[in-house]
């Protein structure tokens, strides 16, 4: 079950990024936007290192895991700083 | 495990925190889905770290399924928050094409408007209220009526049936504010919505106004062109970049006579068939070098023969490139200025000749450029020609004697205020040679329309040789030439001055009146050169010892006088004398012959009592020949009461009432008859004219009142010439007294013997052919033919040749011998009266006139007794056998009338 998850986030996560290909003109130019890609990026990779969690070295790669999704919540959190910025100034 | 358990705390707090200032946040307040996203996505993300922690923490696995789910739903919410983001971005993009779409329509530089089929203005924007002069909210969602738009509105339906769905102009005059009017360009385009009346009318409109006038500016001055090139004397021209013509107005047509066509295709040159003014290689390389020309002048021969001079003038035309594209000009008819602009050239020509050809100096003076300009001929007059740096200098006014200048300055100003005419003066004028030119200015002011002076110009004429000879003319009127002294003329008049001088009684003159004694000799035995040559020297000797103050003269012949100013009567006397001594010592030599002069001197006194210049001049005459009468080279004084003068003033007076009888034809003629001294016989018509003179009055005046002053005033000879021609005159208006007529003696005087004046009177009278010379007898007194033997003998022999008689008259009064008579060819012997008188009382007298009578017709010759009073005096004479008698026995004088028809009266009694 929890690999089927893990499988459907990355499968999911991935038609995110068919979304954002497809939405580029639109997203580029938007504040701190890249911060937000990051973050998307470190969670889609959070994803396929859970969906890996089950081939091997599962502490290491759940510990990889872990450190993503940090990494990812910092990403999102600075992104809110921006936008939070941008906003106030229009 | 830490590591795992240190990064979800982190990623936990971290989106707790995050969430936290999301919603305390500017982010926060704008509420938006973007805002719910992103605490939707962090409060997802903050499960999931949650439940990790959780089940690290506690490790029940249980929390697995919960951080799993969350694993799950967060692509959900990050899509969520990437849509929002598209989503506010497409919004933006939005606002962002509204607001360009509301400036661009608000800012046009044209009037927009939407229009909706129901003619209500839904949108219409500031410059579209401009246009029309109302206020945005007059015409926004009210009826739009400023100008129709019916036809566009009804495209709809013909859009809907596919006829007309595309965009329409046309232009319209609207009315504005202020009355004015506009012109607008109107594009218009139907927007068709889902139903028809959701379609609405773009109306687009630009004010053309300006373009509009430019345009008709442009038309009007288009054809305001082309009536110029159509009219006008000009035409014009345009040649392409191989130079030419491609085109020409017709208006040459007018000039050459031959189609502005036929010239385009040829080049310029080409189009020039004669001479030109100009340099046409330099009007070539203007062409070449792409130069603009003016007034270029050629020639060509129209096609009606005649040739016609061109002016033409082009400019190279470039394109925007800068590449030349060809000329552009126009041209002109020039061929009137051309043959006046000959006819200016002969005509200066003409002038250049004339004033070179003349020898008057012009100036021209160009008053109100202060320039003037003389002829070459002024520069020779005054003898600066070829010298530039006098001419330069040259200034007229410092060139005219100082005595001319005020006179000329006085005379231009008048000429100047008055408006005379000409201005003309003579004036000297300075030569370098060092003397002083006589010229003649003559010139006149040429006024402009204001009457301003603007020009004067004139002659300058050389009268140097002129005026010398006028003043030599002067000289020779008022002097002698032979002597150079005063002559008699401007002697009187300086006498004229000097005796109102006296009479005026500011001072007292005197005169000497001079007459040289035994002139005549000199002139009988040298001739008149020698007399010209003595009268000469002596004029110059006297000349030296006259003061400078009194005035020396000539005043005929042998006569001199001084007229001494300021002199007393016993100074002039003085003088006299003294004059005459050293003539007496004056020598003339001729032909190494010495020759003495003596002088008789008349000395008359100037004063306030002289009557006038004449009394003066008749007194001192009449003083000189008393000085002569004295015995000569004497010094007579005038003084009043002087009996001899006053005689010979008489005598002078005589004279002139002489002169004056022959002047106003006051003399006449009368007759004494003569008869033979026998029985009387009035066949034989014989008589001697006599001559009288009528008086002022009309009283007669007899010949020994006269004739004695007449011989002596020289008036004799023209007393003889009128009485001969009177007689003649009288004699041919009588024909039929002529042919009774057997014999007319008329008297001529000594002098007259000779006289050429009297012969030609002679001549004159006889051949007329109606006198006979036979039939006039001239008489002659024995004293004068013996005085002037040689000339009487001579005028005698030609009178007789003539045919003419011969009488001595006053025969045996002479001092002259029996012998005289063989050497004068007479007819008569007229025996003196003082003879025949006392014939009957002393026998002496009878004796001569029986001698003289006796000798006579020895002599051939028939005598005539004169002063016949009785008829026993007759009757003796005519035993002694004199031939005539004459007096008045037979008749007093009497006019030649009353003789004549007296005689015939007689001759037809008897």
């Amino acid at each position: 079950m929890t690999s089927d998850f893990g499988l459907i986030s990355v499968i999911l996560g991935l038609g995110g990024v068919a979304y954002l290909w497809t939405s580029r003109s639109h997203l580029s130019g938007f504040c701190g936007i890249s911060w937000l890609i990051a973050g998307y990026s470190l969670t889609l990779i959070g994803w396929l290192l859970s969906a890996c969690e089950m081939v091997g070295f599962q502490t290491v790669v759940n510990t990889l895991e872990h450190m993503a999704f940090a990494a990812s919540t910092l990403a999102l959190v600075i992104w809110c700083d921006k936008a939070g910025s941008y906003l106030s100034s229009h | 495990m830490t590591v795992s358990l240190a990064s979800e705390l982190v990623g936990l707090g971290a989106t707790v925190t995050a969430f936290s200032y999301v919603l305390v946040s500017s982010f926060g307040h704008r509420r938006g889905p973007l805002t719910a996203a992103a605490l939707l996505l962090l409060l997802v993300t903050a499960g999931g770290h949650f439940a990790s922690l959780i089940e690290i923490w506690s490790g029940d696995a249980s929390f697995r399924g919960l951080e799993d789910y969350t694993r799950f739903l967060q692509p959900l919410f990050w899509l969520m928050v990437f849509h929002t983001v598209v989503q506010a971005r497409t919004g933006e993009a939005l606002e962002a094409s509204d607001q360009r779409f509301r400036s661009t329509f608000e800012r046009a530089p044209v009037g927009i408007a939407h229009i909706a089929l129901d003619h209500r203005c839904l949108r219409i924007n500031e410059r579209f209220c401009d246009l029309l002069g109302k206020p945005r909210m007059a015409l926004q969602g009210k009826r739009f009526d400023a100008f129709p738009l019916e036809e566009e509105l009804s495209a709809p339906r013909r859009a809907i049936a596919g006829d007309d769905d595309v965009a329409r102009y046309r232009e319209i005059r609207v009315r504005c504010k202020g009355g004015g009017a506009l012109w607008l360009n109107l594009s218009t385009r139907l927007v068709i919505g889902a139903g028809l009346s959701e379609g609405y009318l773009v109306v687009i409109a630009e004010d053309i106004t300006e373009p509009k006038h430019v345009a008709r500016a442009l038309r009007h001055s288009e054809a305001r062109l082309r009536d110029f090139t159509e009219v006008a004397s000009d035409w014009v021209w345009e040649m392409g970049p191989d130079l030419r013509y491609t085109y020409l107005s017709e208006r040459i047509e007018d000039v050459l006579g031959v189609p502005a066509s036929s010239f385009v295709g040829r080049s310029g040159v080409e189009v020039a068939d004669g001479d030109e003014t100009a340099d046409v290689c330099g009007h070539i390389a203007d062409l070449g070098a792409r130069r603009p020309f003016r007034e270029f002048v050629y020639s060509r021969m129209s096609a009606g023969g005649g040739r016609k001079w061109i002016s033409t003038s082009g400019k190279p035309i470039f394109s925007a490139d800068g590449d030349f594209i060809g000329y552009r000009g126009a041209a002109r008819d020039v061929t009137a200025e051309m043959e006046a602009l000959e006819s200016v050239k002969q005509s200066e020509l003409r002038f250049k000749l004339a004033v070179h050809g003349t020898r008057e100096g012009l100036w021209d003076w160009d008053i109100l450029s202060d320039r003037i300009w003389f002829s070459t001929v002024w520069w020779e007059i005054i003898g600066i020609e070829g010298d530039p740096d006098a001419q330069n200098a040259y200034s007229w006014r410092e060139y005219i004697h100082p005595d001319d200048l005020p006179k000329f300055q006085s005379g231009l100003k008048e000429h100047l205020r008055r408006g005379t005419e000409v201005f003309e003066s003579t004036i000297r004028h300075w030569h370098p040679d060092g003397r002083w030119l006589w010229v003649e200015a003559r010139g006149r002011y040429t006024f402009d329309g204001n009457g301003r002076a603007e020009r004067f110009s004139g002659r300058l004429t050389d009268v140097t040789a002129r005026h010398d000879l006028e003043e030599k003319l002067a000289f020779q009127a008022t002097h002698d030439s032979l002597t150079g002294l005063v002559n008699r003329g401007e002697f009187e008049r300086r006498l004229v001055q000097a005796v109102a001088e006296a009479r005026s009684g500011s001072a007292q003159h005197a005169l000497c009146y001079m007459d040289l004694d035994q002139f005549k000799v000199l002139n009988d035995t040298s001739g008149h050169a020698a007399g010209d040559e003595m009268l000469r020297q002596l004029g110059d000797w006297l000349s030296d010892r006259t003061q400078d103050s009194d005035l020396l003269a000539r005043l005929g012949g042998d006569e001199f006088a001084v007229l001494m100013f300021r002199a007393s009567l016993q100074e002039a006397e003085q003088f006299a004398r003294a004059l005459r001594d050293a003539i007496a010592r004056f020598r003339f030599c001729w032909d190494d012959q010495s020759y003495t002069v003596g002088v008789s001197v008349g000395v008359v006194a100037i004063t306030a009592d002289t009557p006038d210049a004449m009394a003066v001049l008749g007194a001192a005459d009449a003083a000189c020949y008393t000085a002569k009468d004295e015995g000569r080279n004497r010094v007579h004084v005038y003084h009043e009461g002087d009996i001899e003068l006053a005689r010979r003033q008489g005598e002078m007076r005589w004279a002139a009432r002489v002169q004056s009888a022959l002047d106003d034809d006051r003399l006449r003629l009368y007759c004494q008859p003569i008869s033979r001294a026998g029985p009387a016989d009035n066949t034989d018509l014989h008589y001697e004219v006599l001559v009288r003179m009528m008086d002022e009055s009309g009283n007669l005046v007899m010949p020994n009142s006269f004739l004695p002053p007449a011989e002596r005033y020289g008036l004799v000879t023209r007393l003889d010439c009128w009485v001969v021609t009177a007689a003649f005159d009288w004699l041919c208006d009588n024909p039929s007294h002529v042919r009774e007529l057997g014999l007319c003696s008329i008297n001529l005087s000594g002098v007259s013997l000779g006289a050429r004046e009297v012969l030609t009177a002679i001549d004159r009278g006889l051949s007329r052919g109606i006198v006979p010379p036979e039939k006039l007898c001239f008489e002659v007194t024995e004293t004068a033919a013996v005085r002037n033997l040689a000339r009487a003998r001579r005028f005698m022999k030609t009178l007789r040749g003539w045919g003419c008689l011969f009488a001595l008259d006053d025969f045996g009064t002479g001092v002259s011998s029996f012998s005289y008579l063989k050497n004068l060819p007479v007819d008569f012997l007229k025996i003196d009266g003082e003879f025949v008188r006392g014939i009957l009382t002393d026998p002496t007298q009878l004796a001569l006139v029986r001698s003289i009578n006796d000798i006579g017709h020895v002599m051939g010759k028939r005598t005539i007794a004169e002063f016949v009073e009785t008829s026993e005096v007759r009757e003796k004479l005519a035993d002694i056998g004199v031939d005539y008698i004459q007096g008045h026995v037979l008749g007093r004088p009497r006019p030649l009338e009353h003789f004549v028809t007296a005689a015939r009266a007689s001759k037809s009694a008897g």
